[in-house]
């Protein structure tokens, strides 16, 4: 067998799949017509070159955060006086539908006068470069649900996240990092596919840096050091890729290896790039203290923040912080008056520090920073035994999420819920229109950008989405 | 990723019986299934491939291809100590020439042994890499540095890592 070329289970596949395999080579080589994205794709003007996702996991409350309503203060402790929702996340019986004033005070801020609560004093300062979309959105009560539909634009299928979409419509900036890098993402709810490429090729899935177990302010990427000169292991690399190439013939058009092949090349040239970019300290005390990453509350999303900033300098298209602390995130069906403060107090500084230090360096214009999370909170209070218990349960028929900078109007709001925050009501956004309108802003018209997969186009936006032109400045 | 490092012969399969010792560690030469699965401090290796969350159920693994994966393969210490281990045991009858060690290699990776072309280009690899290497390195560690490297190579390779 001196010149086996096979192996027994490639001889058994290729036996196995006789002519199959005949018309398998006919659809790969269609497939291949789909790998240059960005030629494809008909480009609008774009407004923002990158995006930073600033994911507030678990759900915020709106009506205590973005969303004041003078009418669920004055009526605290009495019935919800309209239908609720078929669906409920905690139903709980008609009882549970006493109307839960926000424990916190609204104050109007810069020249705008948007209010925002005593919870985000630092973001506060920012409201003139606020676009805050109050009438969001989406139909899943359940975090796995939601919290795919709003990376994914589907609750229940396995799709390609935002951050592949920007990646294969946009390709990368930075040849020596990946195009869409995700920071401390979480292993709940939906997991890697909230950041996967799905059926996109799979050099568009999201790198993940940070992982759970580890500390959040030491989110790096690891191995990182090579154990050789780079001229020793760069000859190395080609024997491997010689390899990689061989093997490929026999299993042409399978986009994993293709990936593998193009992932060990970008791993190899980040060896170079990366450990530069995400080393923090030679930022300058002032930066440092801007996004607070020395002090106890904020030294995580303050570093995960600052790594988002520096990770876009260098060109990266998207990057994705996740918010997650130990203690259920934002996700208060109880101890709202202890948890959302401890949950706001850890993000305020550091997204304040963000947006302004975007814009001292003029990134602000060219880039779209988006603030929110899966869904939003009732108006009404989680009953546990006391009349109003001290908790607001899951809300997607109402919620509020804001953007600022790329081609976004700044101290704007855009729509309203219903007297008491718990309905969309007024120039309503779902999450469709949310992800068109994010398509729009860079340049991408969301009905053009497709993959064709399994006989048919796919869209992030499936058959929906309204670009939400009044926002657009 | 679905090819298995510690698999490589010899296997190193969990035989704890005897002393029916826990694992509570991961520092240890078994194979990933008999790793212990520590709900909120997951292998750092398993995570860097989507080992499923311990705490959900997962009907079916993610698959993924990112640069973070590359790095363990080309920098990590197990790596490293399973490609060095690897090396020890391809050059173990030291009689053998150079082919027949190519040989043996291809044949504990791959399950195969590599044609003519194959046989040719991994002794070009060789004799590269030895170029590389500096003039004060004894031959025995040269021999050592040397076939590290051609093993880790084949490790790292596609048709290793990936399972169609």
């Amino acid at each position: 067998m001196e010149n086996a070329r096979h192996t027994r289970r490639e001889m058994l596949r290729r036996c196995n799949i006789g002519f199959g395999s005949l018309a398998l080579s006919c659809l790969v080589d269609s497939m291949s017509e789909n790998t240059e994205g960005a030629d494809r794709v008909a480009q609008l003007l774009p407004r923002a070159k990158r995006m930073i996702f600033l994911f507030m996991k678990g759900g915020p409350s709106q009506v205590d955060t973005f969303d004041p309503k003078p009418q669920l203060q004055k009526d605290h402790g009495k019935s919800l006086p309209i239908d609720r929702p078929r669906l409920l996340f905690h139903s709980t019986g008609e009882s549970n539908n006493k109307l839960f004033a926000s424990p916190w005070s609204f104050r109007r801020h810069g020249q705008s006068g948007i209010e925002v609560s005593e919870l985000f004093p630092h973001v506060a300062t920012c409201a003139d470069d606020l676009c805050v979309i109050r009438s969001l959105h989406g139909t899943n009560p359940a975090h796995g649900g939601a919290t795919l539909k709003m990376h994914t634009g589907s609750d229940t299928f396995i799709r390609p996240s935002l951050g592949s979409w920007l990646s294969y419509g946009l390709g990368t900036e930075n040849e020596d990092l990946p195009a869409f890098v995700t920071i401390s993402p979480t292993m709940f709810h939906g997991g890697v596919n909230n950041y996967g490429a799905a059926f996109l090729p799979a050099v568009h899935q999201g790198t993940p840096l940070g992982r759970a177990g580890s500390q959040v302010h030491e989110a790096r990427f690891e191995h990182i050091r090579p154990r050789m000169t780079s001229a020793r292991q760069r000859l190395q690399l080609d024997f491997v890729q010689e390899l990689n190439r061989r093997h490929r013939r026999d299993a042409e058009g399978d986009s994993n290896l293709e990936a593998r092949i193009a992932s060990l090349e970008l791993a190899f040239r980040m060896q170079t790039s990366a450990p530069r970019v995400q080393d923090t300290s030679e930022e300058t005390a002032a930066t440092r203290k801007l996004y607070g990453v020395d002090e106890k509350p904020t030294r995580d999303f303050g570093h995960q923040c600052l790594l988002a900033r520096r990770f876009i300098e260098q060109g990266v298209r998207m990057v994705q912080v996740t918010h997650q602390n130990g203690s259920g995130h934002w996700d208060q069906h109880g101890k709202l008056v202890q948890r959302h403060p401890q949950n706001a107090l850890e993000v305020d500084r550091p997204i304040a520090g963000l947006l302004k230090d975007l814009k001292q360096r003029g990134l602000l214009d060219d880039t779209l920073v988006l603030w929110g999370g899966e869904f939003g909170r009732t108006p009404t209070a989680e009953e546990k035994g006391r009349p109003i218990d001290n908790g607001r349960d899951h809300n997607p028929s109402g919620f509020t999420m804001w953007m600022a900078g790329g081609g976004v109007k700044g101290g704007h709001v855009h729509g309203a819920t219903d007297d008491y925050g718990y309905f969309a009501a007024e120039d309503k956004v779902h999450i469709h229109d949310l992800h068109a309108t994010i398509l729009h802003l860079l340049g991408l018209d969301h009905t053009r950008l497709t993959y064709r997969f399994g006989g048919r186009d796919f869209r992030l936006t499936d058959v929906a989405g309204e670009v939400v032109e009044r926002i657009l400045s | 990723m679905h090819g298995t490092l510690l698999s490589l012969k010899p296997r190193q399969y969990v035989n704890d019986a005897k002393t029916g010792k826990h694992l509570v560690g991961y520092d240890n030469l078994r194979r990933s299934v008999y790793q212990p699965v520590i709900r909120n401090k997951v292998y750092s290796l398993f995570q860097m491939f989507e080992f499923p969350s311990p705490s959900l159920v997962a009907g079916r693994r993610a698959t993924t291809t990112v640069p973070p994966q590359m790095l363990v393969m080309m920098n990590s210490d197990l790596v490293a100590r399973c490609s060095r281990g690897m090396a020890g045991q391809v050059l173990g009858d030291s009689t053998r020439a150079e082919p027949d060690h190519i040989r043996t290699a291809y044949e504990t990776v791959f399950g195969r042994l590599p044609d003519a072309g194959e046989l040719k280009r991994s002794g070009r690899f060789l004799d590269a890499f030895v170029q590389t290497l500096p003039a004060d390195l004894g031959p025995a560690q040269r021999q050592r540095e040397v076939w590290q490297a051609f093993c880790q190579a084949l490790m790292v390779s596609n048709e290793f890592v990936y399972l169609d």
